[in-house]
């Protein structure tokens, strides 16, 4: 649970572009574990996906371009990218709002969470992924699951009358926010192409130059593209980590509360 | 708002020889990225708009070679003196700047000058090595969120903030009315207690019912004691009744002028 007595973060409402710009920040703050848990979580499925798809770089086209290898190593990492950075957002919901991190709790909750977070960022998905017409929905409508599954862990089946299920909470959290949160997800999205296409392009331009190697073959699909993909993955992990506490902010009002607090306090030590 | 120095912020302090300190809230990459967008767009137009009108006065004059070769100045000017010669003349802004609300100061807060803003525009062509990743890992790794031409030459981009009024809520509910006529005249809000009040007036209406009287509580229980009212005072009402008392009644001179809100504003 998050302890807003020991924030690491300033709380206050921020626009989407404050939000990406403090995902820099949180990335310089805590670059190590960050990394070291990105590595963990990304490494394992990047070597399933190039084992699953070594069959598949044949070239198909005019263009000499292996289209259903990286049609399918989209769709692949984008199945695998909620598990995959479930440690990076568990990790940060400790970091930013408790005095210490313990990797034993993050590993804890990992597990715990893991049945929801199969069945809904897995088992539900995997049948639609492969349409794109349907992806609005699919990362669109609640783009802050992972977060409501891995930080808050509701259950999913209601045990007494009015109890929180995983489905209600999400329901609450998102409600009366589709237009906005539509609109920052377009944004994401486009901004997301821009940065894969930024990574993917220098990988490309290193590799050209380090060993002259132009053609885009080998290398190219199969380091630098899964490449290019995870990092943008990363990074987009943590700015809807920073985007779901600024939609509670803003929806529960910490900002006020922390003033409140403060002011309450500050009452009591005169009256005592 | 509480806070200290360990929180990850995009706010830094700067502190003048003057031993005046206040604060600034930096651009980084992302915040700079549709300036530089909105930038890019009105030198395209301006380049293909300079070309037109070479083209014609050199197709008229019938030297139209000369028009192509003035175009190509146009759209070395263009590249090269475009954002130098604006943030030069516009303190620190370009066109796309002043749209996206964010200006070039030096490090410690004061405005650029020309051989800053033209040095830094012509030290892009090195942050947009490998598609800007140059820029954006500069960026990533200093405290101003700071590209190469930032750090050459001794500046930032900030976030302008333009300072306003807070709007003064007029609640209208007859039971706050009530209650701010029976609160004691003789406790006046700090001002930080002030800006409290306002904090939850402005938002209260956005959270739900139970949220509401769940963070009045923090402040209503301390303030109902000291104002020795009873157990049952609303909270959510007491702390609009104190709002009302301090902003309102103030403003409209129903109280004596005693309260620091008086002869001023609270900043939003």
């Amino acid at each position: 649970m998050m302890q807003l007595d020991h924030y690491r973060i300033a709380i206050r409402q921020r626009s989407y572009v404050d939000v990406l710009d403090l995902a820099l920040r949180v990335l310089r703050t805590h670059a190590a574990p960050l990394t070291g848990l990105f590595i963990l979580g990304v490494v394992p499925m990047a070597l399933f996906n190039a084992y699953l798809l070594q069959n598949y770089l044949e070239p198909e086209t005019e263009l000499d371009i292996p289209l259903t290898y990286l049609w399918y190593m989209l769709l692949l990492v984008l199945i695998e990218a909620p598990l995959a950075t479930a440690a990076i957002t568990l990790y940060l919901g400790e970091a930013l709002f408790q005095k210490t991190v313990s990797p034993r709790k993050i590993a804890r909750d990992l597990i715990r969470t893991f049945p929801q977070m199969f069945f809904f960022q897995v088992l539900l998905r995997i049948p639609l992924i492969r349409f794109v017409a349907p992806w609005f929905l699919l990362f669109g409508v609640w783009p802050y699951l992972s977060e409501v599954i891995l930080l808050e862990r509701n259950p999913f089946f209601r045990r007494r009358r009015g109890a929180m299920t995983t489905i209600r909470r999400l329901r609450v959290l998102h409600r009366g926010m589709i237009g906005e949160l539509t609109g920052r997800w377009m944004v994401s999205m486009a901004l997301g192409g821009l940065l894969f296409a930024s990574w993917g392009l220098t990988f490309w331009g290193l590799g050209g130059m380090l060993f002259n190697q132009w053609e885009p073959q080998g290398p190219v699909y199969t380091v630098f593209y899964p490449a290019a993909l995870w990092l943008t993955i990363g990074f987009f992990t943590m700015t809807r980590y920073l985007s779901y506490l600024d939609l509670r902010i803003r929806r529960e009002g910490w900002e006020v509360e922390l003033l409140m607090r403060a002011e309450g306090a500050r009452l009591n030590r005169q009256r005592t | 708002m509480p806070s200290n120095g360990d929180q990850i912020d995009t706010r830094i302090e700067i502190v003048t020889p003057e031993n005046i300190a206040f604060e600034y809230r930096v651009a980084g990459p992302f915040r700079r990225l549709p300036a530089y967008l909105i930038d890019l767009g009105l030198r395209v137009v301006l380049f293909w708009l300079g070309l037109m009108v070479f083209m014609l006065i050199t197709g008229l004059l019938g030297v139209p070679g000369v028009g192509l070769g003035a175009g190509l100045v146009w759209a070395f000017l263009l590249l090269w003196f475009y954002g130098g010669l604006f943030e030069t003349f516009w303190n620190g802004q370009t066109p796309g700047k002043r749209m996206m609300q964010i200006r070039v100061v030096t490090v410690d807060g004061r405005p650029i000058n020309g051989l800053q803003a033209i040095l830094r525009n012509i030290l892009r062509t090195v942050d947009a090595i490998g598609f800007y990743q140059v820029g954006f890992v500069s960026a990533l790794l200093t405290e101003r969120f700071q590209r190469l031409g930032d750090l050459a030459c001794g500046t930032m981009v900030v976030i302008e903030e333009p300072q306003w009024l807070r709007e003064v809520l007029r609640l209208g509910d007859p039971e706050v009315t009530d209650l701010a006529a029976r609160l004691p005249y003789r406790f006046q809000p700090s001002l930080s207690l002030g800006r409290a009040l306002a904090a939850y007036v402005d938002r209260r209406a956005t959270f739900a019912w139970g949220r509401r009287l769940e963070i009045a509580r923090y402040l209503g229980e301390p303030l109902r004691e000291k104002l020795n009212l009873t157990a049952e005072t609303n909270l959510d009402l007491l702390l609009c009744a104190l709002y009302q008392r301090t902003f309102v009644a103030e403003r409209e001179g129903e109280t004596p002028g005693q309260s620091p809100f008086a002869a001023q504003g609270l900043e939003k």
